[in-house]
């Protein structure tokens, strides 16, 4: 077989019934029509899964995907991207991670990895340097993300990496996560709960294959060059991503009037300097943490010393924030960043779980929601509240087994589904669109439901990178938010971490081009990509998923959002006033995708893209 | 007129009171680059400056009592 560069040409498939290890070689057309990662993960999941399968049930394949600048020197090349069908919306979720673990999934020998079926007793999957194998994992199960992980290093090799579910991800809590290096989360959409449903409680890898390259002097200076120029752009200070972490954003949403505040009731927090960037690093920041090949460090290694939420761990992060946080009217940090920790250890997501409980209080607040079934009050500000359901929903106890369910479900149980703040039943990340309102039909059309990484529209509309537009006109959005999804797809297939991405290989023209991340591929790869044809990537990956998504019975009427953000004018803020013109902008962005006015994907499109 | 700013995420260096959020007194019809150009803020440093929580317009003169929000290059999220 010819050598593959960027790759190590290897994808594994496990049957988790029959115990089954196979390996097949990366088919290099698949690879350059779909670059890699995300585009790995629909190619499969298409493959081999089916659009109307029960997502828990074993033939839902849950597939992990690394992209061909995994595990490189390509700045911030330490991503990997986990597909599968999700519990939480029934539709596909993509989730993706950083840290360490998909780099050291590479240079163990495999681009991918396909779980089929499910086994009948806990297993983990231990590859070292090419060698795979399943063994008994029943002494693990019950084990939180840390216990696992260290138990793994032990057992396996002390310099293994592991991405593994918590005790959530085994009581199919419908939003847990697959947490790696500890507190790295593939978070969103219930990964962990299709894990624990196939009884894998972890993946260990550990390996020293070196990523071959097409052109490795090439891609050296490449490098070379991007950081220098990284470098140069912060002659002021360091990166505010390094100093602050994520919870930086805090301070742009909250002044532009768009922090979700109590179950979005309103857009601006007056507790929100409580719970920002700068409140996070003078209390509690211990030193900026870094993934693999990354020259940013907006990770947070923390620490509460002191008082009743005492612990230690990574986080929090900016959605965090917002969810434990601004969307409860809880402003104690503390609280927020040990939910966090909770949520981490466990294994789940913390903007579902955060949403979820904000949800819940508001329910209670407006009498819907009785305090016998909730066995304590639960106002919107109580900040032990947000501690003790995070616990309970981990365990499915009292309470949690509800808020296991997510917001919708929770909502529609008590009869109000109209108070779940979500899109196609995934919870919002932290923008409320009335005052953003690209977020809005980026909320609406991303293939996983709501959520920021899925074609982030806030990097142009709140923060002008690369190009910066009003938030509050809609007009012209439309033909903004494919590009953006699409350049997404680009970074999410390549291995590559938006925040490097998205200022530094990405150009701002007429549309919005990944012309550096088209030089680093063909750096790696040798495929010759053009830049025309990395969007066109892009397009088709996007695509795809969205002919799972009508086939698992998703079209228009699912492109949407909740009342109170179409038909309630913003309450308070800059934002006053103001709903989300969904439907205008819905209806021009699916003329600009060449879909059917029912959100269906047109002949004339599939073919240009080659899906049909 | 008095306006109020805050000057967040690294540009307090640039707060005559050392402080990120201050008030300062200006003349009637002082454009938002007036301000930002007297606190010696570079303009590709000022990358997003909100007016009482909207973007600011090139050369829109300020209001008494107006709030100047700006922020540096960030990406966040």
């Amino acid at each position: 077989m010819a050598q593959m560069y960027g790759w190590l040409g290897k994808v594994l498939l496990v049957d988790l019934t029959r115990g089954e290890l196979r390996q097949e070689p990366l088919d290099p057309r698949i690879a350059r029509n779909y670059i890699g990662g995300r585009g790995l993960g629909i190619h499969y999941l298409r493959t081999l899964g089916s659009p109307t399968v029960e997502p828990l049930e074993p033939d839902n394949p849950l597939i992990m995907s690394t992209g061909p600048l995994t595990g490189t020197k390509a700045p911030t090349g330490a991503r990997y991207m986990v597909t599968t069908k999700s519990p939480l919306t029934g539709a596909i979720t993509c989730a993706n991670s950083g840290g360490h673990f998909p780099a050291m999934m590479k240079r163990a020998g495999f681009d991918a990895i396909i779980f089929t079926g499910a086994a009948p007793e806990p297993v983990y999957l231990w590859i070292n340097n090419g060698e795979a194998e399943l063994r008994p994992a029943g002494h693990l199960w019950g084990q939180d993300t840390h216990q696992t992980h260290q138990s793994l290093a032990g057992e396996t090799h002390p310099q293994a990496r592991t991405a593994c579910i918590g005790p959530a991800g085994e009581n199919r809590v419908l939003f847990a996560a697959i947490m790696n290096d500890k507190d790295r989360a593939a978070g969103r959409s219930g990964v962990g709960a299709v894990m624990g449903a196939k009884k894998l409680k972890a993946v260990a890898v550990f390996g020293e294959q070196a990523v071959p390259l097409h052109d490795p002097e090439g891609m050296n200076r490449e490098v070379a060059r991007l950081l220098k120029v990284f470098k140069d752009s912060y002659k002021d200070g360091p990166p505010p991503l390094r100093v602050y972490g994520t919870a930086i954003t805090a301070t742009a949403t909250n002044n532009y009037g768009v922090l979700p505040t109590r179950n979005c009731r309103q857009g601006t927090f007056e507790g929100a300097d409580n719970i920002g960037g700068q409140a996070l690093t003078e209390r509690f920041l211990k030193k900026p943490k870094a993934c693999f090949s990354c020259p940013i460090a907006c990770g947070r290694d923390t620490a509460v010393e002191e008082g009743p939420y005492q612990g230690a761990g990574e986080g929090p992060e900016y959605e965090t924030l917002y969810a434990l946080g601004s969307a409860c009217g809880v402003d104690d940090l503390a609280a927020i960043t040990k939910a966090n920790y909770i949520c981490n250890e466990m294994g789940m997501d913390t903007i579902t779980m955060g949403a979820t409980i904000a949800c819940a209080m508001e329910l209670y607040e407006a009498g819907y929601l009785p305090e016998s079934d909730v066995g304590r009050p639960l106002r919107f500000g109580d900040a032990g509240a947000v501690v003790e359901l995070t616990s309970l929903t981990a365990a499915r106890r009292g309470f949690g087994e509800l808020l296991a369910q997510g917001s919708l479900r929770l909502a529609t149980r008590y009869g109000h589904p109209e108070l779940a703040m979500v899109a196609k039943g995934q919870e919002f990340a932290g923008y409320d669109p009335r005052g953003v309102q690209g977020m809005g039909l980026a909320y609406a059309t991303s293939p996983i439901g709501a959520s920021h990484m899925r074609g982030d529209p806030a990097y142009i509309e709140l923060l002008g990178v690369p190009k910066l537009l009003d938030p509050l006109k809609w007009e012209g959005k439309a033909q903004l938010i494919k590009d953006w999804q699409d350049v997404f797809c680009v970074i999410d297939a390549s291995g590559l971490c938006v925040f490097f991405s998205v200022r530094n290989l990405v150009e701002a023209r007429e549309d919005i081009a990944p012309s550096g991340i088209t030089k680093l591929l063909n750096l790696a790869t040798g495929a010759d990509y053009t830049l025309e044809e990395v969007i066109r990537v892009g397009e088709r990956i996007f695509n795809a998923e969205r002919i799972f998504l009508n086939q698992a019975g998703f079209s228009r009427e699912q492109d949407t959002l909740p009342p109170r953000i179409l038909s309630e004018p913003m309450p308070d803020g800059p934002a006053r006033g103001m709903v989300c013109q969904l439907e205008p902008m819905l209806t021009e962005y699916y003329t600009v995708r060449g879909w059917s006015q029912q959100g269906l994907p047109q002949p004339e499109i599939l073919g240009q893209l080659g899906l049909i | 007129m008095d306006i109020n700013l805050k000057l967040l995420v690294g540009l307090k260096k640039h707060s005559p009171t050392g402080e990120p959020e201050f008030t300062m007194q200006v003349p009637q019809g002082t454009t938002v680059e007036q301000v930002l150009g007297g606190l010696g803020i570079a303009q590709e440093r000022a990358k997003v400056v909100l007016v009482n929580g909207r973007q600011a317009q090139s050369g829109q003169p300020l209001q008494s009592g107006d709030l100047v929000v700006v922020f540096p290059p960030m990406e966040g999220g």
